[in-house]
């Protein structure tokens, strides 16, 4: 296998996680495009999967958000919420909360 | 100020990435500010990745053509494709006031395009869609 198949191969992975009782925040510190909207997606449904009762994405870092990503936490969004529980953006950088006001979903954002 | 640059990438996400950062390249070479960066990159990511996700039924390689064309007040960005006849200006906008629970996921990308550039310009020719994002600098 060739490295140009795998795009983050032996790139660091840029999205951390930090645990606070039943929380988990998901920070992502890269630009959101296609690439790590579906790295992102991975990190969120392992974290349904763990049970998390609320999941932050906290994007203060990440200079780009592109549709895809918007998309991926707009679905898990959606998802949570049905279960009676949370996943929102939290700390969204001045680009990212530009993307979230301009496609209309600025309740994706926590208050 | 005025420069050009002509860039082809293939149909896959490494590329598209690359390209972004020659763009970047590009942006700082001519003191472009950030803001016009951001908002170009975007359309890019968006239409680029509609390219590759929809203009193509084989899984062959595909070349796409970037010229980028600077020339105060404006920069355009052109980019060629041979996939399916594809105008990103005939699509409807989605209806924001929808409650958020209701939103259809579709049709986002095509909408920050419209929100992120000054214009666009789309035309079919010799098999190849030709669209033409207008961003004032």
């Amino acid at each position: 296998m060739c490295p140009e198949e795998f795009p983050t191969f032996g790139k660091i992975m840029p999205i951390e996680q930090n645990i606070s009782g039943e929380s988990l925040e998901l920070m992502v510190s890269a630009r959101i495009d296609g690439t790590v909207a579906n790295e992102l997606e991975v990190a969120i449904l392992a974290a349904i999967k763990q049970g998390y009762q609320a999941i932050y994405v906290n994007l203060a870092q990440a200079t780009f958000l592109c549709s895809a990503g918007i998309r991926v936490l707009l679905q898990y969004h959606r998802q949570m919420k049905g279960k009676g529980l949370k996943l929102l953006v939290s700390r969204p950088s001045p680009e990212v909360a530009s993307a979230l006001e301009m496609t209309g979903f600025p309740e994706l954002v926590e208050k | 100020m005025n420069a050009q640059l002509e860039l082809t990438l293939a149909n896959q996400r490494s590329a598209v990435a690359q390209l972004q950062d020659q763009l970047e390249a590009f942006a700082r070479q001519h003191g472009l500010a950030a803001r016009v960066l951001h908002d170009v990159q975007l359309a890019l990511e968006e239409h680029l990745t509609n390219i590759l996700s929809y203009g193509y039924d084989d899984k062959l390689e595909h070349q796409i053509r970037i010229r980028l064309g600077l020339s105060a007040p404006e920069l355009r960005v052109e980019v060629e494709d041979d996939g399916h006849p594809f105008n990103p200006l005939e699509r409807p906008a989605p209806d924001l006031s929808q409650p958020i629970d209701e939103r259809p996921i579709g049709g986002l990308g095509i909408h920050m395009m419209r929100k992120a550039l000054d214009g666009m310009e789309y035309r079919r020719a010799d098999g190849k869609n030709i669209l033409v994002m207008i961003k004032r600098i």
